[in-house]
Formats: C-alpha cells, sequence, structure tokens
C-alpha cells in the first residue's frame, strides 16, 4: 500500500515536474533567449528521469514530455512523443543494465539524448524540406539549441536524485 | 536483453510506437488534422497555458511600470500600500484600455468590410524550436476556427488589417499559426504604389531580421518606402491586406527577378492578440 503511494506519488511529482518545464519552453517570456535559441528542458528531465525509473516509468513519462511538446510543435504530430518515449525506454534500460546511475552519466547520456533529437528535427523537418542555407541554420540554431538544453541535465539530475533518496527514505510518501 | 525484447513491457513499448506513427503518417497526408492525443492534451492545458502567458504579459507590464515610475517609488516608500493599490488599478485601466484600442481598430475594418468575420484570439505559447515566431492561438475548431483562415491585427493607423499568417492546424480549442516570416507561407501580393505584382514569403535571412521576401519581375519599378499588399488571388488572403513596407530592393543573385525585403506591419515576434478571418467574402 506504501509502495503503491508512493509510486503515484512520484509520477505525479514528475508529471508536475515536466509541466512546468514544458510551460516554461513554449510560453513566450518565461525563458530567457541565449544566441537567439531557447532551450527544451523538457527533453534533459525526461532522460534523468528515466536514469532513475528502473519499470516501464521512464517511457510513459517520456511519452506525456512528448505529447506536451507536440501540442505546441510546428513540426508533424508525434514525433517529440515517439523521440521521448523511445528515449525514456533507452536511458531506462541503461541504467539499468549498463551505466552507473550518476551525475557525469546523466549528463553524457543527456547530451547524446539531446544532440540525437535536435540531429533528426534539423534534418526532417529543416533540411529534407528544402529549408535555405542548412550549414547556417546548423551552425547558428541547432549547435547552440543543444548546447543551452544539454546545460539543464545538471539541475534536472540534482531535482530528482534529491526527490527519489527522500522517497528510497520514506521521507515523503 | 533478450528478456526484454520478451517482456510485457516490449509488446507496449511496440504497440504505442506504432500508433504514434500512424497518426504522424495520418497526421503528414492530411494537412491541418490535429492527432487525437495532440487535441486532447491541447484542450487541457490551453487554459493553463492562457494563464501563464497571461502572468508572463503582467510581469511585462509591471515592469515596464515601475521604470516609468522610479522617482515616485523612492518618495513613496513610506506609503507602499497605498501605491501599490494604485498602481494594480493602473495596471488594470491600461489592459482594459489596450483592450479598448484593439477592438475599436477593428470596429473600424469591421464598417470597411462589412463581410469580414473576426474572432478574436490570444497567443499562449510558441514553438520554441522554430525561427519563423509561428504561435499557437487560443481558438480552435469547437470557436469556427477552420485550416488556412488568414490571421491579421490592425495597422497602427487602424484603417486597414495587416497579415500575419494563417492557421496551419486547428485543433479542438487552439491553433498553430504560420507567420509571413515564414518560407511554408506563400501569398500573392502587389506594390500598392506601381501595382507591380509578386510573390511573398519568408526566408532564413530575412526572418533573422524580422523581415520576409518578395519576388518580383525584373521589369518591376518597386522601391524602397512603397507598400506591399495582398492580389486576394486565389481567394486564401482578402484583397488589400496590408503586407509590410518595402524597406530594400535589389536583385537576385542570378539577376533573374527582384527581391524586395519588407518590413511587416506588425512586429510578429512581440504580438499578443490576434485576430482570426474566419470569412471574407472571398472564401
Amino acid at each position: 500500500m506504501l509502495r503503491r503511494s508512493a509510486d503515484y506519488g512520484r509520477f505525479i511529482f514528475f508529471f508536475i515536474l515536466l509541466f512546468l518545464l514544458f510551460l516554461m519552453q513554449s510560453v513566450p517570456g518565461l525563458m530567457p533567449r541565449v544566441f537567439g535559441v531557447l532551450s527544451l528542458p523538457v527533453i534533459p528531465a525526461v532522460v534523468c528521469i528515466a536514469l532513475f525509473e528502473r519499470s516501464s516509468g521512464g517511457e510513459m513519462l517520456g511519452l506525456a514530455g512528448g505529447i506536451l511538446m507536440d501540442i505546441v510543435s510546428m513540426q508533424i504530430t508525434g514525433f517529440n512523443a515517439l523521440f521521448l518515449m523511445l528515449a525514456g525506454c533507452i536511458c531506462s534500460l541503461l541504467s539499468l543494465r549498463l551505466i552507473r546511475n550518476n551525475l557525469l552519466s546523466a549528463l553524457t547520456v543527456s547530451a547524446a539524448a539531446v544532440s540525437v533529437y535536435y540531429l533528426f528535427h534539423f534534418l526532417l523537418f529543416y533540411l529534407f524540406k528544402g529549408g535555405s542555407e542548412p550549414f547556417y541554420y546548423f551552425f547558428r540554431y541547432v549547435i547552440p539549441g543543444a548546447a543551452y538544453t544539454t546545460l539543464f541535465s545538471v539541475p534536472r539530475y540534482i531535482i530528482v536524485r534529491m526527490f527519489m533518496k527522500k522517497i528510497k527514505k520514506g521521507t515523503l510518501f | 536483453m533478450k528478456d526484454f525484447f520478451r517482456s510485457a513491457r516490449f509488446r507496449v513499448l511496440s504497440i504505442l510506437s506504432l500508433l504514434i506513427v500512424t497518426f504522424m503518417i495520418i497526421s503528414g497526408n492530411l494537412s491541418g488534422w490535429a492527432a487525437p492525443q495532440s487535441a486532447v492534451a491541447g484542450a487541457v492545458t490551453a487554459p493553463v497555458q492562457r494563464v501563464s502567458s497571461g502572468f508572463a504579459n503582467l510581469m511585462g507590464d509591471i515592469f515596464s511600470v515601475f521604470k516609468i515610475n522610479r522617482e515616485l517609488r523612492e518618495e513613496n516608500e513610506r506609503l507602499k500600500e497605498e501605491n501599490m493599490t494604485y498602481k494594480e488599478q493602473l495596471i488594470d485601466y491600461q489592459t482594459l484600455k489596450e483592450e479598448n484600442r484593439f477592438y475599436s481598430e477593428f470596429l473600424q475594418i469591421k464598417n470597411e468590410n462589412p463581410n469580414f468575420q473576426f474572432l478574436p484570439a490570444q497567443i499562449i505559447s510558441r514553438d520554441p524550436t522554430d525561427v519563423f515566431c509561428s504561435f499557437i492561438i487560443d481558438k480552435g475548431v469547437s470557436q469556427g476556427v477552420k485550416q488556412y483562415n488568414p490571421v491579421i491585427v490592425a495597422t497602427a493607423d487602424g484603417l486597414s488589417g495587416c497579415l500575419v499568417g494563417y492557421i496551419s492546424e486547428a485543433g479542438l480549442t487552439q491553433s498553430k499559426v504560420i507567420t509571413i516570416l515564414s518560407p511554408e507561407l506563400n501569398a500573392g501580393a502587389l506594390d500598392r504604389l506601381t501595382r507591380d505584382e509578386g510573390l511573398v514569403s519568408g526566408s532564413l535571412k530575412a526572418a533573422e531580421k524580422g523581415l520576409c521576401e518578395m519576388k518580383l519581375s525584373r521589369s518591376a519599378s518597386a522601391a524602397v518606402g512603397h507598400l506591399a499588399v495582398t492580389t486576394g488571388a486565389g481567394g486564401v488572403y482578402p484583397k488589400n491586406l496590408l503586407i509590410g513596407e518595402l524597406i530594400s530592393v535589389a536583385p537576385n543573385s542570378t539577376e533573374t527577378a527582384i527581391v524586395a525585403e519588407i518590413k511587416p506591419g506588425a512586429d510578429i515576434g512581440k504580438l499578443r492578440n490576434v485576430m482570426v478571418l474566419t470569412a471574407f467574402g472571398g472564401n
């Protein structure tokens, strides 16, 4: 019973976290632009959460985060949902079987996930659609955007780790 | 690892992936169709986004008021409570005044174009990955919005409408708008003075400066300072909607056409409220 309420509490907390980050990245004026680009903090948040979620929670929360991002995306609906769901699944499997769950791993995996996301986004929704000056767009927007987004991995990981420690100690639920 | 591929978790993941890919394919082929998960999630989150957007605008207004009243703020330190009340009333007054100005401008446009049907809308979010300032408004199919409806604002003098973009996807309670800075928008336009016709669209380099481009034939005599308006050809946009002012005119790289840079009549990146033309007699 206690474990079940802890599970529900955990999912609710993570969903609220993802929703707040989604509002930060989509509502104009809530996040500063750096070199003309905005960050996508939902992506590193999904990765960090998935590293702690050993069951199917990683992909479910990834799916939720992706559906939120799809609401405001001008691109094909479903891309963010699919990407973040698979990213959540892969990250939780990596954490379970291959890598240690620490800040350095979280940063590395986040950087990889963010880079793959931005690369796919650039290829599918800019280059293959015939966007002009692709090299300029890549170096001016894609790389700075990916770097700015990856920066958010560190605070996300710290928040999620603090929360999970409180859950394990039983001080929260 | 083999256990994972045999597990129920993998089966659920595969089914979900298949469903999402199906929605993506349908969404890609039926342009303007909003996938069910996005439509439902959009209906649920739109009110929250609206509130957050209003909060962000309010904070911007509060800071601009503080800047103007810096001297008064120092003097009124002792009377903080009374001044906060006056400032709250001032913000309420400015909000109502802005709304009144917004609607009275459109009343003038409506008087001159009685067949226009407007739907006011608030911008609730923007795509953070989009460099062409596309945005989401808080109106959708349930309020009468359809795909390809033009989106406008009033010009500074309030005499006519100014084209901002068009509805690319209409969800249940919110819609996506592609702006004139985007290469995806193509509108027939003409130089109001010389009557030279051309095509307005966006480009990356122009969008970075907040501009769009108009391609004209090599023999066109358009010049800097002229105004570009819509032709109404094709029935997608009504006639004589202001697009903007030509700020540069030069031949293209191959010198086969003239490319004019246009400063849009509205500051696309800073808009908060727009109007959707749900009907205008030509559609």
